[in-house]
């Protein structure tokens, strides 16, 4: 494994737990994130021609 | 006070909650097993340039984009991707390029469920012992094969194909089930316990990775650190670092890799997100989808699969699978590194399985768009939605599951479905959101209900940059495949290989039938949208 090897490695893992991290604190900064913030499994895909 | 912490408590846990739903919502089989895939096809470190460049330039982006187009279609009743571009574009050939939201999940499901099941089958052969192999990669190999019929066409309809089918039929049908039960819902626990198992169950299998050393003392070179430098060094054996980055394909795999893996382009999240209420936040749940995405891409898929691949397999040998295949390495190697570790046999069932209920979500998600798109565009009540659904999907997959033999139809399924359509539709989204919705009223859709600023310059990227890189990539990659050697050359292996003749063709029907499908859908005018609401408009 090269230098540069381990500069991309580490930049790497780094960006993309860094990038995590910083979301996760927003969330758990936001009180009312369990009504606002929503994954797509979280969402209905109601059935429009029974409930239109 | 006493009252007051057990509600924060509460509160506390349903945040954390939201951010393992969240993240884990977004992971699937492309962060194990796609991406290490590719990555070890062009050797790592180059690959990683244009693939955090695409994610910046690109996934981020676009995926705000796509998650503000879909919630823009939604305020104006229309739900199915015809009809969130009717919604958004006043031109009557609109809701035709639309069908390319439901074209993407329906081409990438008709083989994404072959994989599931290759999960599936993984967990129970590793559960009863049947894939304790011994240490030599032949006979874990020949597993393989035999699991994905990879020695001749129909092999997987004989005896020899370990009852693949079998499991392929019981993935096929719960998808079904949960589609029509609409219980994308209900599944949301998995992304809230079954997903930190998982990413738990990677790291143990990273540290045993790592910690492997040099397992064969015939060879040598095969040890970790070797294998972390294949994955990660910058220039290979036989390629400078400019002349790997000049790759027009590497570019357009990087960027395909992006978009399968965060789910862009796919038609997955502009459906979901024309269900979101309008004060509903997408900018923050974009941004933690896309980035716990890729936590488990490179973070735990890139470490693991590759550096074990190299380990055991030997570099030409990860070479020479890499080239043929993205999704094999990880079947292939990974249960040799179980097989060299304490309790192996059920940390590997625990990973197999969780990794299918990951791909599980994925698939249900793909479903979604196509059973949107009958109902409303064609007026079907969801039983009848979810069984043409079926019939079409079921199609392609049995033509998936014949065509086995080196896996070439589910290959150019990957290929022209799974990366070229994505990266069509990605053009095609970017273009809606900077050019006809407009980047200003785009980022005012964007920060309505949002918990974080998104800065202003990703109107510029959306509207200048993302579609001058795509176009950029695309032509550079259409001027190598017009120059290349015809066995190198993806137009021409349409016309050599019968068997991707035929996928192609598959993927010609399948676009026919739904461009049928919107004309209908026009002719009855069952595209129009409505007037939003005052507080619906950005």
């Amino acid at each position: 494994m090269t230098l540069g090897g381990w500069v991309v490695m580490l930049a790497s893992i780094g960006l993309v737990t860094g990038l995590l991290a910083w979301c996760a604190v927003r969330i758990l900064r936001t009180p009312e994130a369990a009504e606002h913030v929503h994954p797509p499994s979280d969402l209905d895909p109601h059935d429009k021609t029974m409930h239109p | 006070m006493s009252s007051q912490q057990p509600v924060a408590r509460q509160s506390w846990s349903t945040r954390v909650g939201v951010i393992l739903a969240v993240t884990g919502g977004a992971v699937g089989l492309g962060n194990f097993l796609r991406f290490p895939g590719l990555a070890a096809r062009y050797e790592g470190g180059t690959f990683m340039i244009p693939y955090f460049v695409a994610l910046f330039l690109l996934g981020i982006p676009l995926a705000w984009a796509e998650w503000a187009l879909g919630r823009y279609g939604g305020s104006r009743g229309l739900n199915s991707g015809p009809g969130i571009f009717r919604a958004i574009w006043p031109w009557r050939g609109a809701p035709y390029v639309g069908a390319l939201v439901v074209f993407v999940p329906a081409s990438v499901y008709m083989y994404y469920v072959f994989l599931e099941a290759w999960c599936l089958v993984y967990a129970w052969h590793m559960a009863w012992g049947h894939l304790d192999l011994g240490g030599q990669k032949g006979p874990y190999l020949d597993f393989f094969d035999r699991v994905v019929g990879a020695g001749e066409h129909g092999s997987l309809f004989g005896a020899e194909g370990l009852g693949t089918l079998g499991f392929v039929a019981f993935c096929a049908v719960a998808n079904l089930v949960l589609v029509y039960r609409v219980l994308s819902r209900g599944i949301e626990w998995f992304c809230r316990f079954a997903m930190p198992a998982l990413v738990l169950c990677a790291v143990v299998v990273l540290v045993r990775v790592l910690t492997l050393g040099t397992p064969d003392p015939q060879y040598p070179d095969r040890n970790v650190l070797a294998g972390l430098g294949f994955t990660w060094n910058p220039r290979t054996a036989e390629k400078g670092f400019l002349e790997s980055l000049a790759n027009a394909q590497m570019w357009m795999d990087a960027a395909g890799q992006i978009f399968f893996s965060v789910a862009i382009g796919f038609g997955i999240i502009i459906t979901y997100a024309s269900y979101l209420k309008p004060d509903d936040d997408i900018a923050l749940s974009g941004l933690t989808s896309c980035a716990g995405n890729e936590f488990c891409e490179v973070a735990l898929g890139g470490m693991i699969t590759i550096p074990a691949a190299f380990v055991f397999l030997g570099r030409d040998a990860v070479l020479a699978s890499a080239q043929t295949s993205s999704f094999d390495l990880g079947f292939k190697t990974l249960p040799m590194v179980f097989q060299a570790m304490p309790l192996g046999q059920w940390v590997g069932t625990l990973f197999f399985l969780l990794l299918f209920l990951a791909a599980i979500t994925s698939s249900v998600a793909m479903l979604q768009p196509c059973v949107a798109f009958a109902e409303e565009g064609l007026g079907l009540r969801r039983g009848p939605a979810v069984a043409l659904t079926a019939a079409v999907t079921t199609a392609g997959l049995v033509f998936v599951l014949w065509f086995s033999a080196g896996q070439l139809a589910l290959d150019t399924l990957d290929f022209w479905g799974g990366t070229f359509a994505i990266y069509v539709l990605a053009t095609v989204q970017a273009i809606l959101f900077g050019w006809v919705l407009g980047a200003d009223r785009g980022l005012r859709e964007l920060d309505r209900g949002a918990e974080i600023r998104i800065p202003r310059a990703v109107g510029f990227v959306i509207k200048y940059v993302s579609p001058a890189y795509l176009l950029g990539v695309f032509a550079m990659w259409f001027y190598q495949n017009l120059t290349a050697s015809s066995q190198q050359n993806a137009f021409l292996a349409v016309l050599r290989v019968p068997e991707v003749r035929l996928s192609v063709a598959l993927l010609a029907g399948l676009a026919a039938l739904l461009l049928a499908g919107v004309w209908l859908a026009m002719r009855r005018r069952r595209l129009e949208p409505q007037p939003a609401l005052p507080e619906d408009v950005p």
